[in-house]
């Protein structure tokens, strides 16, 4: 990706210029937002659980009709324990595996909405998740584990 | 931590709880997260649920982060993908119009446009991280000289207070120095990663289980 155009002091003069507006241009909130995020910094040892799977990255679902479409599907996973997660304008639904008794909670970036027990499979059932950044925390035994932040 | 302050010393420090280093992070790649997310004409509330979705993804992970160098990569990528994830989830739910000519005629060249547009993001990032670590002369004389229209040697030379025969000389030097930066001469690098994910031990293959 080098730019051979850039030999030119004038062309790299021109695109300097177009880089540092760039940078002048980003809106306050915008910036406010990001430096909000560190609140979420973890600073006990939470398991993550990283996005192994995406319905809508997955592309062989891509050149499917629309209405054949499932719902947005997601799975999560760490060492040892996933989640799997279906999202629809109903709710979340869910299932934790292994199976273990615990709790799992849906959060906003201004903290926690709903909580509610895993079942006897590990399942669970959240209500509609709001707009903007959520994840879920998942609490088993005395471990807690997260998931990746998502936008559904 | 200052403007030029390397990028491993800022991480080093957000990781270790340092909100400064951090808001030095966001000040400097904020520009590239917006570029990206502009390429993909978002609704207003997208771009900024993109934009703070980004960012926490970056404060979960910059305890692990193996090579902070490759972090615009990691930015534009992961902009990228949460850009997608919204306009592909936002046309699931909408309702299907047969005649509506709104998908693009070749997904291909949208594709491949959308590429360029990220590789060029990229490149400005690296330009303003090469401008951050030039001198304050250097920085002072390049900004006035990408006035528009170009102001004249005379002018320029009487606001700085410098001699106007040395400016064109000062100009190629101090362009030369912005081609010579670690981040301008990573781009010119072939074979190093940089552009792709897996550099924060992000697992490849997402959505193609």
């Amino acid at each position: 990706m080098s730019d051979p155009a850039w030999e030119s002091d004038e062309v790299l003069l021109g695109d300097l210029a177009e880089a540092l507006a760039e940078a002048r241009d980003v809106p306050p909130e915008f910036l406010e937002a990001a430096r909000g995020a560190f609140a979420w910094r973890a600073v006990d040892a939470e398991l993550l659980l990283i996005t192994s799977y995406d319905s809508v990255l997955d592309v062989g679902l891509a050149g499917r009709a629309r209405a054949a479409l499932p719902a947005r599907q997601l799975v999560f996973e760490a060492e040892g324990c996933s989640v799997q997660v279906e999202v629809t304008t109903a709710g979340v639904t869910g299932q934790v595996v292994p199976t273990r008794r615990g709790s799992v909670a849906l959060v906003t970036p201004r903290g926690p909405v709903e909580e509610t027990e895993l079942d006897e499979l590990g399942s669970f059932l959240l209500g509609p998740p709001p707009a903007g950044p959520v994840r879920l925390h998942v609490r088993i035994g005395g471990t807690t584990a997260v998931t990746e932040w998502m936008t559904v | 931590m200052t403007p030029a302050s390397p990028i491993a010393a800022l991480v080093g420090a957000a990781a270790r709880g340092d909100q400064r280093a951090w808001n030095e992070i966001v000040a400097r790649y904020a520009p590239l997260v917006l570029a990206v997310v502009h390429r993909h004409r978002l609704r207003p509330a997208d771009a900024a649920d993109v934009n703070q979705t980004l960012w926490l993804r970056l404060v979960e992970r910059i305890d692990g982060l193996r090579d902070p160098e490759a972090l615009p990569g990691w930015i534009a990528t992961t902009t990228r993908n949460e850009c997608l994830r919204v306009l592909r989830a936002q046309r699931r739910t909408q309702p299907y119009d047969p005649l509506s000519d709104d998908e693009p005629a070749s997904p291909v060249d949208a594709v491949a446009d959308l590429d360029e547009e990220m590789e060029a993001a990229q490149r400005r990032q690296a330009l303003r991280d090469g401008f951050r670590l030039l001198s304050e002369q250097c920085r002072r004389l390049l900004a006035e000289l990408m006035a528009d229209p170009p102001p004249s040697y005379a002018a320029v030379g009487s606001r700085l207070a410098m001699p106007v025969g040395s400016i064109g000389p000062t100009r190629v030097r101090c362009l030369d120095k912005l081609r010579r930066t670690p981040a301008v001469l990573r781009l010119v690098e072939p074979g190093r990663p940089g552009a792709g994910g897996g550099v924060l031990g992000e697992r490849s293959g997402v959505g193609e289980r």
